[in-house]
This record gives C-alpha cells, structure tokens and sequence, in this order.
C-alpha cells in the first residue's frame, strides 16, 4: 500500500469543499500571527499522555504523526511514507519519510519512532493497548518492523491519532516525562514559543520544515478564555481570527455578520445516555428500546442546539466519521410504541402516572453533570420531560464534574445509576476502539468504559473474529455483524452525532477539521489581505 | 511596637496551620478523585492506578498528611497535579497579575470612595448625596460578570477602544479594574459618608463649629481623619478579597491571576496546588489584618498597640 506524497494539495482542496466555504481560496500569503481564543483547559502540552481533545488542538502544529486523518476521516501518510503487511498479517513494516530534522536538529528515524513507540508501551499511555504488540525492530534508518502476536490491520488508524505524536528522542531523554509536560519538540511547522499552563500556547514558524514552502504563518497564539461571551466579543472586536466552543444562538448570530464565517462538521463525539443493562429496571431490553422511542432526538438538537449542532446518531457510539462505521438506523420517535412496548412487558400506569411492575415502580435515576459539554443538563431535563409523557418517572441527580466520573466508573455490582448522560469520542477514528472497549463484555466499567454493562455472547465471539482479520475491509464485515446486534439490544439511550461549530475571520483560508479529536486546526493555513 | 509585630506574626501560624489542616481534610471528605481527572473520562483503569500511584494518593492518608507537613516546614509546597511544576512556581508565575489587579483596583476604589463619601456627606439630603447615594446602591447591586460583558460590548466591539481581554499593557487593566473595584467603591463611599457623619456630631467638632470654624473645614480637617478609621478597615479588607477573591473578573476577562488558578485546580482535584493557593489567601489576610491594625494606630494615636 502506497500513498501519493501531494498530500497537502489535497488537504486543501478538501477542506475548501468540505467546509463549504463558498469563497475561493486564491493565493497563499505569507506572515502574519494566527490568534486564536479556546475554551478549554490546557495544564500540559504531553499530547501522548492524554485523550483530550483540548490538548490536542494545538499539539497538531508542533508534532506530526506517521499518518494523518483528512477531513473525512481517511488516512493519508505524514511521517511514513507508506506501509506493508507481511503475508501472516503479523508484521507491518513502515517506510519513513527522509530529510525529516525535528526541532532540535535531531533527525527524524527509525530509532526515533522506536523510542517513541517504546515510551507510549512501558508508560501505559493512551490507546497503546489498541495495538497486540510483539516486537519492534529498527531495520534501517528509515525502516521500522513491528511484529503484533495477532493481526491489527486498523494500526495505521490509531497511529494517526494525535496521542501517537512523534517527540524528539534526544529531547524525551533530557527533559524526562514530567519535562514533556510544558516543552515540547516535534517535526511540526511550528515550534513551540512560550507555553503557560491554561493561558497561552505560543508558536512560530518552523524556518526547517520538510515540507517546502509551508507553513505561512509567521506566529499562532492560542489564549484560553474561559468565557463563551468574552470569546465571541474578542473576535467581534477584531482581537482574535478564530474562537473555538461558541454557545449556537452566538454562532448563528456571528454566521449574519459577513466579516465572520461560521464553520461546522460532524465529529467522531456521540451524545448518549448509558442505560444499566445491569440494574432492574433498565436491565429488560422492552424498558431500554421503549425508552429509546419515547425521546425525539430532533427535538432535543432543535431546542438545545436550535437544529444545527447535531445528527441524530444511526449507530451505537459511532458517528460516520469513523472508519469500519455501519449504519444501524435509530429508533424512531415514537411514543405510542413505546407504551406498547412497556405495557407488554407488564409495565402497566399506576394511579399516578408512572408505570408499575410487580408492584415496582418505573423510576430511574438519571446521573448527569451541568455545563460539562454544552447542553448535558438541558438534555437530561428534556429527556425527563420525554419519558414522563410514556409512564416512565427520572429522577434527576446532578453531579459536580469531579465527582460524576468516579460514580459512574464502578464496578457492576456497585452501581447506582440506571441512566448516565455522557458522551463518547472515539479518539483513534477507527471502530475498533469502539468495539473493544465499549462493546465487548470485558470492556465494562469500571476496567474501561461500557458503563451500560452491555454484554452479549454473540457480539463477543464476531469480536474475537474480527481481531483474526488481516485487512480493514475483512474487520468490517464482522462490524458490520456486529453493529446491528449492539442496536437491538439498546443498551444506550442513542441521541445524536455532535456538529462541532468554529466561528472565524472571513479572511482565514486553508482551515481544516480534524474529526477524531474535533480540533480546527490551521496549520496549513494563511490570512488573506 | 516591634513585640506586637512579633506577637502576631506569630498568633498567624497556628491560623495558617489551621487553614492547611482543614484544605487537606476537606480535600480527602469531597467526592473526586485526582488520579481519575487526570487521566480523563476515557482512561483504561491501570492508567488512573498508575497515576494514583506515581502522585502518592494511594498511600493513607495520615501519611501523606504528615509528608506534606513536613515539606511544608521545608518550604516546599509540593508540586501541581495536573502541570508537574513546583507549586511555587505555579503560584508565583501568576501571583503579580492578580496582585497589580488588587492594587490598581483598590487604589481607585479608595479614591473614588473617598471622594463620593465626602461629597454626599457635604451635601446631605441635597441632589448630589442622592446621585452619589443611588450610585452606590447599584455599584453594590450590578453583578460584576454582567457590567464586564456590558463594558467589553461597548468599549472594545463597539468603539474599539480597549482590548477585550488578556493582560500585557496598561489598556488591559483598565476594564477589569473597574469591573473589580465597583463593588468596594460603592462600599467605602457609603462606609465614608456615614462615618463622616457619625463623627460630626461629636463634642469636639461641636466645639470647633461653636468657635466658629468653617464648616467645610470642619468636615475635612477635623472630622476626616478620625471618619477614615472604619474605612480604612474596609479597605484592607477588600484588598484582601480582591487578592483571593477576583475569580469572576478574572474569569470574565481571561486574567491568567490566582482566582482563575483556583478554580482550575479545584476542578481538577489538583489538592497540592489548593493548598498553595489558600495558603497565599490566608497568609495575605493575615498580612493586611497587621497592616491595617498598624494603621490605625497612625491614624489615632489614642490607639497604642503593646
């Protein structure tokens, strides 16, 4: 398998399409600084230790990755140049991009990514347990051999993952693990400037970068603002190009001013409520999909999100994005089906209202934090409303942000909760990170995150196959089995694919949408005049 | 004079011992959990163990308690959770924003109180005390997020004259030093006022006036500097929230100071960097309690401090 190298050419021409943006793009100018306004928390810039996409939005100017992810969720080549699959499907050797110096004047090789790859193993950094390692051999200076003891066609999906960035060994050795925390040296167009946790990542321009003529930017200036309000009056006044996380009615009001375009796209985060497959009553499969009827997903995205900021989902945790996705459809909204269904189930309205069972009222607990993502306590109250109207009674117990995670990280047997409101990112863009820790019976809480406790035979045993598989296109078939069975069984409330907003200078050209993590990203970028 | 300092700069260390005593014990009654936050929603649970493990959380608690005590003694205050630097270092890097924030902001606080008080209290029941009377009632009233947005929508989107938010020149200070000190103008002008009053009405001013002394005279040189008393406890005391207590403003304008670093780390669980920063509250309480009670006795030499 081999890649053409214009990768560039083509990222641009596909984020001008994608992002619709009606304009052309005309021709690149040099200079200039990007500043940037976001949201979100930044207390270290170690993009391997972590999975949060806040981190990872500024990590793509710094570090690259041996593949990267277009705006489509393809995979193209970055640091390697290509890979080739042994004939036993065990063993992936990667060619290595040449001339590649990092930061620090150290040159990009095979060594280098073995010692990368060696850190993300011993330290248990995120996703390297989405890889059956075996052995990792430095065949020439540009050719690395990785032996898996079973085969992982999807291992170029992962590696393309912000979280599987390539630091300078030399740098890695001198400053040591708490060192990579606040200085960071990649391959990136830019270097890192200045970094001051939770306030400023500051960039320049990479006058070494391998890939001639890029990047345009002189400087790129990300400030966390933590107000959604100072952000979109920063940018109103002209003091920043771009802000991140803007509340949709500020988006839909800035998308009339002409002097600012509103960009949006579906990312790979999935709104949805954990049902406890575990815990009467949510553990009967007529409660779960009654309850899947009984919510109008539209309706939630058209009041909380006025219409925009979502789609309702079609698979369980997965959004179109992510490769080896299959369409399993939703439930329809639907309240008398779903009264069918818990009256057949024996669920039948006591005096008050609420459904009854063996003299057992249908009352769940809805765990749910507020302001944690935009809208989550807003959805629980709709969804409290919803279910009311189908004899369905929630109690709604909110939590601080802190102290949500640990009561909805428990063993089975522990838990309280028959309804958790979160929300899944798959974060290495491939399904098998779904399938494997959310899917399988091994994956429940609190070992990994099927906080549903979701656990079927069936969909354990394709599982088991799809790992034997040697190409992604094999695995699918087995998803494609196994989607549709994960649906049927509704072990989650499935609301709706998140639609992420970013509202810029009409000037900016170049931007590009990276869905795995849901980052903008404009490292390929340029203001016109 | 100089036993009194001593005397309680020492009462100050068992105040101090308290306050980190109870942070640690609050820290460990919360629900939350450290380790968990740092790994993030989507971390494998040999991940949030391995954390817990390398930030010392899985040992009891009493001996954690007794080695943070002991670094403590040593003057360290360990090292921030989620950053991995000195708390130190952590604090110090942003301690000056929020310090120039407080000091611009009670500087102007106090002049502007001042200056109200003693204007409304000169034209009692007159226009000008019910414009300054009124004036003060919203400044206490006006919710400080709501007058920063309002200012930030007039003075940077619309006229473009400020930036919205950062910190770096001396036009970054301007807004949010109004937005923090509208609250403790409108406290120390009626402090002020009703203290220029109460004073008016005793013997010796009754004396000077019955001499036959100018009334506004009266008022400012013989009644003022004894009115200032109370006002100037208020005024240590706003300073000492503002130094603790700026979390909106900072929130609002994006201001990389102490306020907005503590709310990051509570939210974060990150417990030696909460115990760094109530420590820097306290021991600043404390300072400016001193401080003031020195004050007052320059101010009133009746006071003598032994």
């Amino acid at each position: 398998m081999r890649f053409t190298p214009s990768l560039v050419a083509t990222w641009l021409l596909v984020a001008g399409l994608t992002l619709g943006s009606a304009q052309a793009q005309g021709e690149p100018v040099y200079g200039g600084t990007l500043n940037v306004a976001y949201t979100s928390t930044s207390p270290h810039i170690d993009i391997q230790a972590t999975n949060q996409g806040s981190l990872s939005e500024t990590a793509h100017y710094m570090f690259e990755t041996l593949f990267d992810r277009n705006p489509e969720g393809d995979i193209e080549p970055l640091l390697a140049t290509g890979f080739e699959i042994g004939d036993d499907g065990l063993t992936y050797t990667f060619s290595l991009r040449q001339g590649v110096l990092f930061h620090d004047g150290t040159p990009f090789d095979a060594a280098a990514v073995e010692a990368n790859f060696r850190r993300k193993i011993d330290e248990g950094l995120p996703t390297w347990d989405s890889i059956p390692w075996d052995e990792i051999t430095v065949v020439d200076d540009h050719t690395l051999q990785v032996t898996l003891t079973a085969p992982a066609p999807h291992i170029v999906n992962v590696l393309s993952a912000k979280t599987w960035s390539m630091y300078s060994p030399t740098h890695m050795a001198a400053v040591g693990p708490d060192g990579l925390r606040t200085q960071g040296v990649g391959t990136g167009p830019f270097r890192l400037r200045d970094f001051r946790p939770n306030d400023v990542v500051h960039l320049e321009r990479n006058p070494d970068y391998w890939q001639d003529g890029l990047p345009y930017l002189d400087e790129v200036v990300y400030r966390v603002i933590p107000d959604a309000n100072t952000r979109a009056a920063l940018l109103e006044a002209g003091d920043i190009d771009m802000a991140l996380g803007l509340p949709v009615p500020t988006t839909e009001r800035l998308r009339l001013d002409p002097r600012f375009t509103v960009h949006s796209a579906v990312s790979a985060r999935q709104y949805y409520i954990a049902l406890n497959n575990y815990l009467a009553p949510t553990n009967e499969v007529e409660v779960r999909q009654a309850i899947n009827h009984a919510v109008d997903k539209q309706g939630i995205i058209n009041a909380v999100f006025m219409g925009v900021g979502g789609d309702i989902a079609r698979a369980v945790y997965m959004t179109p994005i992510v490769i080896g996705y299959h369409e399993a459809g939703y439930y329809e909204y639907d309240p008398e089906r779903a009264e069918q269904l818990l009256e057949a189930a024996g669920w039948t309205r006591g005096s008050d209202g609420v459904r009854v069972k063996d003299g057992q009222r249908l009352e769940l607990g809805l765990y749910t934090r507020r302001g944690s993502v935009t809208g989550d306590f807003e959805i629980a109250e709709l969804v409290q409303g919803m279910l009311a109207e189908v004899g369905v009674a929630v109690r709604i117990e909110l939590f601080e942000s802190a102290s949500f995670v640990p009561n909805v990280t428990v063993p089975m047997e522990e838990s309280t909760y028959h309804m958790a409101n979160l929300t899944w990112g798959t974060v290495t863009g491939d399904a098998e990170y779904v399938v494997s820790t959310i899917y399988r019976c091994d994956s429940a809480a609190p070992r990994l995150f099927n906080r549903a406790y979701f656990c079927s035979e069936e969909v354990d045993r394709l599982s088991d196959l799809s790992r034997q598989a040697a190409t992604i296109e094999e695995r699918n078939e087995y998803y494609a089995q196994i989607v549709p069975l994960v649906f049927a069984e509704a072990p989650i409330l499935q609301l709706f694919d998140s639609v992420e907003f970013l509202a810029a200078s009409s000037s900016l050209r170049g931007l590009y949408f990276e869905p795995a993590f849901s980052n903008w990203p404009m490292k390929y970028g340029w203001k016109a005049p | 004079m100089t036993r009194y300092i001593i005397r309680r700069v020492l009462v100050g260390i068992p105040i101090l011992f308290l306050v980190v005593t109870l942070v640690f014990f609050a820290f460990r009654l919360i629900p939350g959990d450290a380790a968990r936050i740092l790994a993030g929603d989507e971390a494998p649970i040999e991940r949030v163990e391995q954390i817990r493990r390398d930030l010392g959380l899985d040992r009891p608690v009493l001996v954690q308690y007794a080695n943070y005590l002991g670094d403590l003694f040593r003057g360290d205050l360990g090292t921030s959770f989620s950053s991995r630097r000195p708390v130190t270092v952590e604090i110090g890097s942003r301690f000056w924003n929020t310090f120039s924030l407080a000091l611009a902001s009670i500087t102007l606080a106090t002049i502007l109180g001042i200056a109200m008080g003693v204007i409304s209290a000169l034209y009692r029941g007159k226009l000008a005390d019910h414009v300054v009377t009124i004036l003060a009632l919203l400044g206490i009233s006006v919710p400080v997020f709501w007058l920063g947005l309002l200012m930030m929508q007039l003075f940077s989107v619309q006229l473009g004259w400020l930036p919205a938010a950062g910190y770096g020149t001396w036009r970054h200070f301007v807004m949010p030093t109004i937005a923090l000190s509208v609250f403790s103008i409108a406290f120390i002008t009626r402090m002020t006022r009703s203290s220029l009053l109460e004073t008016i009405q005793q013997d010796y001013v009754r004396t000077a006036r019955a001499k036959g002394v100018v009334e506004r005279l009266v008022l400012l040189l013989l009644s003022l500097r004894n009115a200032l008393l109370p006002v100037t406890i208020v005024v240590g005391l706003r300073f000492g929230y503002m130094v603790g207590g700026a979390v909106i403003t900072e929130e609002v304008f994006a201001w990389p100071g102490l306020g907005r670093l503590l709310i990051l780390s509570v939210a974060q669980r990150d417990i030696p960097l909460v115990q760094g920063l109530l420590l820097v509250f306290a021991t600043s309480f404390v300072i400016v309690n001193l401080l003031v009670d020195l004050l007052y006795a320059f101010l009133d030499p009746r006071i003598r401090h032994r």
